[in-house]
Formats: C-alpha cells, structure tokens, sequence
C-alpha cells in the first residue's frame, strides 16, 4: 500500500500544526465558533450531540496494521475505548477532547494518517472498492487513482469552498461495491472499444433529502486526462451549484436542474479550456504511486486446500463462516476475508480496542499486513491464504469479530442516529439491533439469504437507507419516532432508489413490519431468487397488504 | 478596509465606486461591472486607472475582451464559506491570462491565505482588526501543494525533488517472509 | 427586547473544551445535570438566561447557547422536545460496552 514520501509527510506535519494553531486561537478567544466551525470540519472535528466527535480519513479504506494499532492507541487514550468504522470506509470516535485533538492528529501523522477533509463543503475521503487488488474481476486496481486523487484533492486550493460536501468512489471492477452510481462522481475504470484502460465518469449521484442516481458525463477517459477533467466538473459545480439552499446545494441539484446534457455541455466546454498536461503529474509520479500497489509476493499455492476441505467438513460453524464471508481471490490458494462487525445485537460499526489489535494482528501475520475498511461498515483481510483460514476463523471467534453473517439480514449499515449525531431526527442503532435480534438465528438468515438492510436516522441518508433492499429513515412527529420503510433500494451495478410502501411505523412495531416484508418474500420467493430480484418482479404491492394487513 | 500585499499592509490608492457614483476626474477607481460595461470608453479614456468589481455570481468572459484596459479585478466573498470567487479569479488568470491586481474582498481571512494567492489573488482587503502577523503566519502554514499548475508560493511535489521510487523488497515482502511455511 | 416563550425554559449550551452538554445554574454556573438549572418562567427571565449566556461566549467557556422549553415535574425540569430529552440521556446504546456481554461485543477495554 502506498507509503508516505518526505512531501506527504511534511505536509500532513504542517496541516497538523496549522489546525493546533487554530485551535489555540480558538481556545484563547481569537476565533470565534462561527469563525472556527468551517475550519474544524475541514480537519473532520464535529461537535455533535453529547460531545465533540473526530472523523479519521481511511483513504479509500485501506490500512496496515501499525495505523489499526494507532486507531486503537487513540481509542483507549482519548477516547472511550473503541471507534465507529462508517460509510465512508472512515472511523470516527465519539468522545474526544478539544485541546486533546492536535495530539491525535500528530499520533495519526505519526502512522502517515490524518482527518484532513473528512467533513467540510469540500471533496472528501475518497472511497474504492474494498476488494481492490484482490477480486478477480477488476479491469485495474483502482487504489493507485484513488491515491491520486486523495492527493489532489488535499488541501485544494480551489474546491475547499463549495457549496456542499463532494464524494468521490472509484471502482476498477464489473461488479460496482463501491456504490458509484450514488456519489457526486463515480469512476469505473473500463476497457475502449480498442482495448484500452480508461475511466467511465458518472455525476451527480447522491442519496440525502432527493435521492438520485448519477449520469454517465464520459463513456470513457483517458486515465491521463483524470484529474483535468475532475478539475472541469469541479469548476462547473464551484461556480454554478446552488448555495441558497442547503438541501439543494449537492451537485445532483444542479445536474438536474441543468439537465445531463446542459451539465455535460459545460464540463466539456471547462474542460477544453483546462491545460490537462499540466494538472496531472509527470508520468514517473503515477508509476511511483503504483509501484506501491504491486501485488505482495504471494506463495506458488495449489487453488484447493486440503487443510480447507478437512476444516469444512469437521467443523460447521466454520463451513458456514466460509460460505458466507470468504471470497475468491484472484491469486490460487488465496482467499479475501471479510470480518463482520455486525454481531446480533451489537452496534453496527463499531469495534473496541482489543477488537482492533486482534484483527491488526492477523493482518500483520496472515494477509500481508492489509486490512480494508468497507462502506458497509465492515472490515477485510484481502490476503490469506486458504490454509490460514481456520486459525484465522478461530482467532477472530475468541474476538466476537466472526459472526458469518455477511450480506445477510442482521449486516445491517446504520449510521449513528440521535444517539449520538446532532442532525439526526431518531435513533437508528436501537432498530437495527432490536432487527438483529429478531432475524439473528442464523439458518434463519441463510434460508433469507442476500438482503440489505439500511437505516438512517435522519433525511440526510448517511445509513444510506435509498440503497436498502428494505431501507428505514427514522423522523420524528410529536416527541415520537417513526420509522419510514423503503423497499427496492440498490447501491450496485443495478443501482436503483427505494420506494417508500406507505405510512411510517413506531418504534415498537418497525421490526415486525421489517419481519413480515422478510417474511411475505420467504413466501413468494421462486428458486433461488434473492430479496431484491422478487421485490423487482413482483413489485411493491404484496409487501404493502402483507405489511398493512397485519400492522 | 486594510489593505494587504506582499505579507504587509499598504496604502490603498483605489476608490471604490457604486453603480450611480460620479466618477472623479482622475484616480484610480473600481466600478462594478454593470457601470464599466455602460461606460466603457469614459472610463478607460480618463486620467486614472481603472478596476472592475465582479459580483461572485457574474462570468469572467463578460471582461475578457477588456482586460487589456483593466488594471485591477475585484471579486468578493460574501462569507468566507462561499468559494465562487475562487474559481473566478483561477479563470481570469489561467483561461483569460489576466496580469493586472487580483484582489480579494468581502469577508476574508488569515486562513484562507494561502488558497486565496495559490488561485492567483495578489491583495487582500481585510477586517480593520487583522494582524499581519497572523495573517503572515496563516498564509504560511502550509508550503506544499499537491495540485499542480497552481499559483502562489507553494511548493508541488515534482518543484520540490523527484522523488526516489520505492524500494523494493518491500514491507509487504518481510511480512511473506515471515509468514512463510517453515 | 422581551424573547417570545412558550412555558418555562432553560438554557443550555456545549462546553467549549470538552463538548459536554451543560445546563446554566441559578448560581451561574455551567452544570452538566439539568438537575440544578436555572427555569425562566416569564420573557424577561429568558432573555436575562440568554444575556447570561453571551457573557460565557464571550469568554469562551461554553459555545452555542440556546433556550430550551421545560416541563415543571415534581422530579424536576424535563425537556419538551424529543431531540432534548435524548441529548440529555445520553446515548441509549451505550450500556453494550458496560458490561452487557452477549458473547459477541468482546470488549477488552
């Protein structure tokens, strides 16, 4: 993974230094808030409900096992004991201290970490698909671009003023993990026509009060042209995006109200006037970069493991865990572990310290010392071979970090809600364990199979409840929660917006509406149809009586 | 307002005129866009030289064909959340080529410094209460810049040194090493 | 200018240093319990609660101050909004790293 040079370093030292300045002057009265707000959410510092609350970049995910290890210094020394893992493949700790905030921020520098633009009308951690370099079914590894990218839009002297936060997800394979079609810009990386690697560019995706899907501006770029063109659709956005109204601000709003074809119009005719030599670094600084994303030297293994086999066969519980959270690798006798944080019950998220080291310390043994950060708020060794998979299974059960429910109906997202964020209208976390608990039994979650479930606590979608299969926003009406239900949502390559069913629910009785929707699926289910291929065929209706029938 | 250039306050020669103010028979003097538009060559004619102030809503091109007679462009920040300007005054110097006074107006602060001359500003009007040593301070705090192509003082990576490529075996390598059967 | 209320109000605020929700006592002091905050019954009350509060700002001992409506129980003030009463709380999650262990939430810490 990529490694911080002496630039990287003096500038994250000197960005360090500049928010403790600014947090000294803030302290000393020399700011004021209204002053130092914009400038604290630059360096991802929050003040939320009960506390301050500090977002750590992950840049697109991706950490080695003395940055996990720092995560969970930082935890036990400043914070609680444990930290939250996001949407945006960051972690964010709830209880830090304000004067604490610069030292964090130099133990981070010290692991080549930072918050920079974590929050903030400015371009945030940019994200990628949490399998890349391992998944067999990438065009190109898209961390090299996404590093890039990270670098460009540090500290952009341009774009750190827009009218609204701008996300960025990159993804180099067929199959979008990323959620690309939901973010202000979305990149595939993909082959011409003749053959050669470029970059499909999506705008104006983005999920919040208006869902919307992004529009394809540019079948394909020139991998060359990148960052000129990212600087086009930036300038477009900077100058023309909306700032009278906070909701209508994100570029999705403009996109629509120009049209896709007006938008695309005037990024081209920006773009034609940008000097793209001249933006994108030298040629030598991308091979740097890559270099640095080089598969690790992986063993000559056969594909099949004997030792799996027997493994599988002796012991269910693993057989079961190996269905559900390990993938294919395209390296023989490798396999991509995915570490479920979703325990039945638990926060969806978060992980203690000991959590963190224990899973810091399999990377550093049995995966090459990567570990990946997921959208879907879960964690990834990338590399293992398939002989280390039972010690691994084994080590992570003495954790409670090898609940094999991914994908399943209790790997719930949710984001923070009122129990923690100060924008939030309802509690999210508590729903999405009283459903954990309510599908947890396992072969009850395997016969459902594939299912989505994604909470919000507020309209602003950061649980992304519009990319659920079964999404729920939580509002409030008269000092009560209630919970909206969407169905048909989908953040993949079939990405599609859910479709509120009807009347919210209680808090009481949100969970058994999720259940009977589970439930009335269960019924009409064709073989082997998935949650989201029988709503798609079926249509709302049968979800909506069963659902308002019985409740 | 003070006026900041070159890390010091300086005297400010410029008058700033409304829409309908009478124009001095000499001085310099900004108008806003609207008047220099329907007084072009009154204005351009006089004893004086003669700015353009630009609403952060209004489009560079509209001066592009008068740059040459324009020695200073204003742009302003309403509030320092609001980057308009920003992408202006990047147009007006990359894409126009504009070589006259850049000046930053409205709410501007020390920290936005170093952005503020990295798109190209070169004077800054700022609160009457401004220390310049904050202001020196802040605008340095940063020296490096990753974006190419930019203006200002800061330093990009390829201007700093080439950067050695990563030796290999790597990290990554050690670990495999390590983790190999015995 | 007498601020327009609806019922008693208290004033609370987030506690520069650390962020912690604080209420503003009768004592003028800044408590982090609701328990000893000083109730405004009438508009000139409220605004006295509010100017008050300024004065901490500008010391830079406390940040976004605002007036929050209260009911008057015999235990004590209780928020009327929902959003209040659940700022006040705390996060109701929170019990899963006290001790709650149900095998799965292994935290060492």
């Amino acid at each position: 993974m990529y490694r911080y040079d002496e630039f990287d370093t003096t500038f994250v030292r000197q960005r360090v230094d500049q928010f403790r300045d600014q947090v000294d002057r803030r302290v000393s009265g020399e700011l004021t808030e209204e002053q130092f707000r914009p400038l604290r959410l630059m360096n991802g510092l929050y003040l939320q409900l009960h506390a301050y609350m500090l977002r750590v970049a992950v840049p697109y995910g991706t950490l080695n096992s003395r940055q996990m290890r720092k995560l969970a210094f930082i935890a036990d020394e400043y914070d609680k004991g444990y930290g939250h893992f996001t949407t945006r493949q960051n972690i964010q700790y709830n209880w830090p201290k304000l004067p604490d905030v610069p030292n964090i921020l130099d133990h981070l520098a010290d692991v080549e970490m930072h918050a920079i633009q974590t929050s903030g009308n400015c371009i945030r951690n940019v994200t990628a698909d949490q399998w890349a370099g391992a998944a067999g079914d990438e065009v190109e590894d898209p961390r090299p671009y996404a590093e890039l990218m990270r670098q460009w839009s540090s500290l952009h002297p341009e774009f750190s003023f827009l009218p609204r936060k701008f996300k960025i997800a990159v993804t180099g394979a067929a199959s979008d993990r990323a959620a690309i079609a939901y973010h202000d810009i979305g990149l595939r990386l993909t082959r011409s026509a003749n053959g050669e690697i470029g970059f499909e560019v999506l705008a104006g995706g983005g999920m919040g009060r208006t869902p919307m899907l992004g529009v394809t501006v540019r079948d394909w770029l020139p991998k060359d042209e990148l960052l000129a063109y990212l600087e086009a659709i930036m300038r477009v956005y900077n100058l023309h995006g909306r700032r009278d109204n906070k909701y209508k601000a994100r570029i999705k709003i403009l996109v629509h109200e120009l049209g896709a074809e007006e938008f695309t119009r005037q990024v081209e005719e920006e773009y034609k006037r940008i000097d793209a030599p001249r933006v994108m670094p030298p040629a030598q600084e991308l091979v740097r970069i890559k270099d640095y994303f080089a598969p690790p030297v992986y063993e000559d293994l056969p594909d099949q493991s004997p030792e799996l086999a027997r493994c599988m066969s002796d012991d269910a519980d693993f057989a079961q865990w190996v269905d559900r959270n390990v993938v294919a690798h395209k390296q023989p006798g490798y396999a991509i572990v995915n570490i479920s944080l979703k325990p039945v019950g638990g926060v969806p998220g978060d992980a203690s310290s000991g959590q963190m080291r224990a899973v810091a310390d399999l990377a550093e043994q049995k995966s090459h010392d990567e570990i990946r950060v997921t959208h879907e708020q879960n964690l990834v060794l990338p590399h293992v071979r398939k002989s280390d998979l039972y010690g691994v299974w084994q080590t992570l059960k003495t954790h409670g970090l090898a609940d094999a429910n991914i994908g399943l109906a209790t790997d719930i997202i949710s984001c923070p809600g009122l129990d923690y964020c100060a924008l939030a209208t309802a509690r999210s976390i508590p729903i999405s364990q009283d459903i954990s608990r309510r599908l947890g039994d396992i072969s009850r979650q395997r016969d459902i199979g594939d299912l989505k479930i994604k909470i919000s606590g507020c309209i602003n979608a950061c649980g992304h409840h519009h990319a659920g299969h079964i999404g729920i926003l939580g509002l409030e009406k008269r000092g009560e929660e209630y919970y909206q239900i969407t169905l048909g949502g989908s953040g993949d390559e079939t990405a599609s917006i859910g479709e509120i069913i009807g009347p919210g629910f209680s808090s009481e009785t949100v969970t058994d509406a999720v259940e009977t929707i589970v439930d009335t699926y269960v019924g009409l289910r064709q073989d082997g149809e998935t949650f989201l291929d029988a709503y798609r065929r079926l249509g709302p209706n049968p979800f909506k009586e069963a659902v308002y029938a019985t409740h | 307002m003070p006026l900041i250039k070159d890390g010091q306050f300086v005297e400010d020669s410029w008058t700033v005129l409304q829409q309908d103010d009478e124009v001095p028979p000499k001085g310099d003097v900004i108008v806003p866009l609207e008047r220099y538009l329907s007084d072009t060559d009154e204005l351009n004619r006089r004893v004086g030289r003669v700015g353009v102030a630009l609403e952060n809503t209004a489009d560079p091109d509209d001066i592009a064909p008068y740059l040459n007679d324009i020695d200073l462009v204003a742009l302003t920040f309403p509030a320092f959340t609001d980057g308009r300007a920003y992408s202006q005054a990047r147009q007006l110097r990359h894409h126009l080529g504009f070589g006259g006074e850049l000046r930053a107006t409205g709410n501007v602060l020390a920290d936005q410094a170093g952005f503020l001359k990295q798109v190209g500003f070169d004077a800054f009007e700022v609160t009457p209460n401004q220390s310049i040593d904050i202001w020196v301070k802040a605008s340095e705090a940063v020296t490096l810049a990753y974006q190419r192509g930019y203006d200002g003082n800061r330093k990009t990576r390829d201007k700093l040194r080439p950067s050695p490529l990563p030796q290999h075996p790597s990290d990554c390598a050690a670990v495999a090493e390590q983790s190999a059967p015995a | 200018m007498a601020k327009k209320i609806t019922g008693p109000q208290i004033l609370t605020a987030n506690r520069l240093s650390d962020g912690m929700v604080v209420f503003l006592s009768a004592d003028g002091t800044w408590r982090a319990s609701i328990d000893a905050a000083d109730v405004a019954r009438t508009e000139d009350s409220a605004s006295a609660l509010e100017a008050r509060a300024a004065t901490f700002v500008q010391t830079n001992e406390i940040v976004d101050p605002y007036l929050i409506a209260v009911e008057e129980t015999d235990t004590g003030a209780v928020p009327v909004a929902f959003r209040e009463r659940r700022r006040i709380a705390g996060p109701s999650v929170q019990a899963a790293f006290n001790g709650q262990s149900n095998g799965s939430l292994a935290f060492a810490g």
